[in-house]
């Protein structure tokens, strides 16, 4: 029972998962009205950009791309260059990570930032922390 | 090489760290909470429906929904939500279940998130893993209210109707149900206060999406008093209009949207517009606008360029029309 009930719980992060994806939008060509579901599809996609950026816009996080090697504007501009699907990865990430204030809260929010850092710079291909990211290494090796 | 091994040790260490101190969000929320986050909030006017066997799912979402006024029952939402062969509910269920009763779910994504939504008078479903990774037990049960200063948090869960928790112990649970929670809102509003304008205007196309054209249009219109400064529900709104036919009430609702557009839906709105008129035979207009939706770019460019040369080839040739 207890098996089974853990397999479903894969089952349906898979079943989000796949989800996530099978709405990213396939550009129409035809003439005619642009119609909600893709209106709000851009709407997603757009709140997504603003949530990386002001996540990338902070001092402490320009700070740690930094620390890492990477100049900010590059990122930016690699991050400009993620896919629709990507960038909503990225911003549900952030956004599921607290805000970061108060005593107890400062050393974790330092450790979450670097967290956040290297998944994204992972995600542009600078480093390749983590197995789950789908980038290759910008060093060949 | 050496660099990069040594920011993964030190990444670890300070995960580890966090780890050791355990409820981070706990501790965040009792030291600073945020301003709209009183001491102690508990909405008691929320309904219970005490659980039967794997029902938690059917129960929490019942109680959600009647407390956006729908009088429905867990019984009577079992079909939609329960599947007999899963003993259980899938949390995209809950989603679906919201939207077929004409109810709109926005997702929390944090306990914080889950708080600022109680304290602005709004319950959150939530999904625990009540037992460990490796053994779970999953739940779902309505946050109702919290106590910053016992740290507890106050639950309609299985068969406790006001089940006082350790906020730690909701943080454990929570978390290992990564913090997925909704609040559900009906049509009208009011808004979940965590919502973004994207998030409701997504759970609005669900609406669209199960046929509810009429909770659909009501909740565009709450956002246009909501984000008043929004194009999105005027375009929206005038996207069912033309849906119905009622084309010159879609173009005035088009026109409104582009009175106020900001840059990422301008172009729907041109495009939109431009092909309303087209279907009203207002040539001039209509072509002037696609022009306009061409040269804004943006995603849907291919469409207005689509849209363009629609227009262009449906109208009457002026010499022709004059001589005939």
């Amino acid at each position: 029972m207890f098996f089974r009930q853990h397999v479903l719980k894969r089952i349906s992060i898979c079943t989000i998962t796949a989800f996530t994806f099978a709405v990213t939008p396939v550009i129409p060509v035809s003439a005619g009205l642009i119609d909600n579901e893709q209106m709000a599809q851009q709407q997603s996609v757009a709140d997504a950009r603003l949530t990386v950026q002001g996540f990338m816009d902070r001092d402490d996080v320009r700070q740690q791309f930094e620390n890492l090697g990477v100049d900010p504007g590059e990122a930016e501009q690699r991050v400009a260059a993620l896919s629709d699907a990507e960038i909503q990865q990225l911003a549900q990430k952030i956004d599921s990570a607290p805000a970061g204030e108060g005593a107890i809260g400062a050393l974790i929010g330092a450790g979450l930032i670097i967290f956040l850092v290297l998944l994204i710079t992972d995600m542009l291909g600078f480093t390749h922390v983590f197995g789950f990211t789908n980038k290759g290494s910008a060093n060949p090796s | 090489m050496t660099h990069r091994q040594s920011v993964i040790g030190a990444l670890a260490a300070v995960l580890l760290l966090a780890g050791c101190a355990g409820t981070p969000e706990t501790a965040r929320l009792t030291q600073a909470p945020p301003p709209d986050v009183p001491e102690t909030v508990e909405l008691k006017a929320v309904p219970f429906f005490a659980q039967t066997a794997y029902h938690c799912g059917p129960a929490a979402l019942a109680a959600a929904l009647n407390f956006t006024g729908l009088s429905v029952t867990p019984d009577g939402i079992a079909d939609q939500v329960y599947t007999e062969g899963r003993t259980g509910t899938l949390q995209t269920e809950i989603l679906t279940a919201s939207r077929r009763n004409g109810r709109i779910a926005i997702a929390v994504h944090s306990m914080q998130d889950g708080f600022r939504e109680v304290a602005n008078g709004r319950p959150v479903l939530i999904l625990q893993n009540l037992g460990l990774e490796i053994a779970p037990q999953w739940h779902y049960a309505l946050l109702i209210g919290f106590d910053l200063k016992t740290e507890t948090a106050i639950l309609r869960s299985g068969t406790t109707r006001r089940l006082e928790l350790p906020m730690k112990t909701l943080e454990h649970t929570w978390r290992r149900g990564d913090f997925w929670g909704v609040a559900v809102a009906g049509p009208e509003g009011p808004v979940p206060v965590t919502a973004s304008f994207g998030d409701w205007l997504n759970g609005a196309v669900g609406l669209e999406r199960v046929g509810n054209s009429e909770a659909a249009a009501t909740a565009y219109a709450t956002a246009a008093v909501h984000w008043s400064q929004q194009a999105g529900p005027f375009i929206a709104l005038g996207s069912l209009y033309a849906a119905k036919g009622q084309l010159a009430e879609a173009a005035a609702s088009l026109r409104k949207a582009l009175s106020r557009t900001g840059p990422d839906n301008r172009p729907v709105a041109l495009n939109n517009l431009a092909y309303v008129l087209m279907l009203q035979e207002r040539w001039d207009e209509a072509e002037a606008f696609a022009e306009q939706a061409v040269a804004a770019g943006g995603a849907f460019q291919a469409t207005a360029r689509e849209t363009l040369k629609e227009i262009r080839n449906k109208r009457p040739p002026r010499q022709n029309s004059s001589q005939g």
